[in-house]
């Protein structure tokens, strides 16, 4: 009985949150009453709170961006689009980070967006350079060597398991390469992708020594993330786990570094 | 009447013209006041009359605004034009090209048709005197063939009227 209440007014309240009305760039409702249309996203701008749906306010916030653009090409022509991007990207300059809301013209800042940036075929800088990347990154994710260590990993994985899980990593990190890396989705974050492209160019051989590098300079994490677990005994395995996949990153960059400069 | 300089543009885009047919039915439920859309078949261009407000100097007169939207509105503002005869107005000229700002660097996406024609009869209504705008001749020579006031580089400088 006091779940079912907790449910009704659970769902009273999400409805009565959906804002009434239009968005004021489509004119289309924000949250349709009739089941059979279809809905969009809709967003909430934080500094003055009015709502659009995300697609239109990003496809504004485009526009705007093309047309800044646009400008700034035809100013100086010696200006290629990226390296333009590309300081913008890094100087952060106001007028890229700000926008103004197109209801009351109240300052908000692209954070306040930035969460649906991806909902429409994006042109804003950070997001565009990452899918090229990826691109660039995806022929190198599937090659022999990355399926090999991502089997590898794999049955790491699963023996780990089967043993009661990750909670030894004392008697596995001086045998297994790689056994810190992430799940073999694709790399998330960019330092991961360079260490697995310095990872497979420089095969074979060299495996043993990078092992012995990782387990190097990993072990300090290690022994942080051991202390850390200490008392807390076994039913806090995920929790530990995420600490171990997560700590040995920056092992993993000064890793990236010594491949550059074996490249070099 | 100047009916046919009309601008090569392109057709409007999706997005564009499910916003307008949204708008022209929001304007017939609910036109704004002093103002009558003249019906044709064409979303892009429309024609609308207005009727001066009581009380002002330009009370009872009637005018033509033609309206041509380009392929990205609402992103992209409206041509927004006097037809012929333009009011006399210090921010109108005899082209019929209006100087307002929300016609061109401070377009928002939120505006309609409608907000504009409101923000033009405030405009006509504040006016103290009837006159042209006085760089009005020098302005217009250098408008010929039907150039948009989109390509004016407008500067706003007089929020009184």
């Amino acid at each position: 009985m006091l779940v079912e209440l907790c449910e009704e007014a659970v769902e009273r309240l999400t409805i009565m949150n959906h804002p009434d009305g239009d968005c004021p760039l489509c004119l289309y409702p924000l949250f349709p009453e009739d089941e059979g249309s279809k809905q969009m996203p809709f967003m909430k701008l934080m500094s003055c709170f009015h709502c659009f749906h995300c697609e239109c306010i990003i496809r504004w916030w485009n526009w705007l961006h093309a047309q800044k653009d646009a400008d700034s090409e035809s100013g100086d022509a010696s200006h290629t689009r990226r390296g333009s991007t590309a300081e913008q990207g890094n100087s952060g300059s106001a007028d890229e980070s700000l926008g103004n809301c197109p209801v009351c013209r109240k300052i908000f800042h692209a954070s306040d967006i930035e969460h649906v940036l991806d909902l429409v075929g994006t042109q804003s800088p950070q997001p565009d350079s990452g899918l090229i990347q990826g691109e660039e990154e995806d022929p190198l994710l599937q090659s022999d060597s990355e399926n090999i260590r991502r089997e590898r990993f794999e049955s790491i994985l699963k023996t780990q398991e089967e043993k009661g899980g990750l909670v030894q990593p004392k008697k596995n990190i001086s045998v297994v390469p790689g056994m810190y890396l992430p799940p073999p989705t694709p790399a998330s974050s960019s330092p991961n992708k360079e260490e697995e492209a310095g990872q497979s160019q420089e095969q074979g051989e060299e495996e043993p020594k990078e092992a012995e590098s990782e387990t190097n300079s990993s072990s300090s994490a290690n022994r942080r993330g051991r202390g850390r677990g200490r008392g807390r005994g076994r039913g806090h395995n995920p929790n530990r786990r995420k600490q171990t996949l997560q700590d040995p990153r920056k092992p993993m960059r000064q890793w990236v570094q010594r491949a550059r400069e074996g490249d070099n | 009447m100047t009916s046919s300089s009309a601008p090569s543009r392109k057709a409007l885009s999706k997005i564009a013209t499910n916003r307008l047919q949204k708008e022209l039915v929001e304007w017939q439920m609910n036109p704004p006041t002093g103002f009558k859309h003249k019906v044709t078949d064409n979303l892009q261009r429309w024609v609308i009359e207005v009727i001066g407000a009581p009380g002002t100097l330009y009370a009872n007169d009637t005018y033509q605004l033609q309206v041509d939207f380009p392929e990205h509105y609402p992103m992209e503002s409206p041509q927004v034009i006097f037809l012929h005869p333009a009011p006399l107005h210090p921010h109108i000229y005899s082209n019929g090209h209006i100087c307002l700002d929300i016609l061109y660097d401070s377009w928002s996406p939120a505006m309609t048709v409608s907000s504009i024609c409101i923000s033009i009869l405030s405009m006509l209504s504040s006016s103290t005197e009837k006159q042209r705008p006085p760089d009005n001749d020098r302005y217009v020579k250098n408008c010929k063939n039907g150039r948009s006031p989109k390509e004016t580089r407008w500067w706003f400088h007089d929020d009184k009227v």
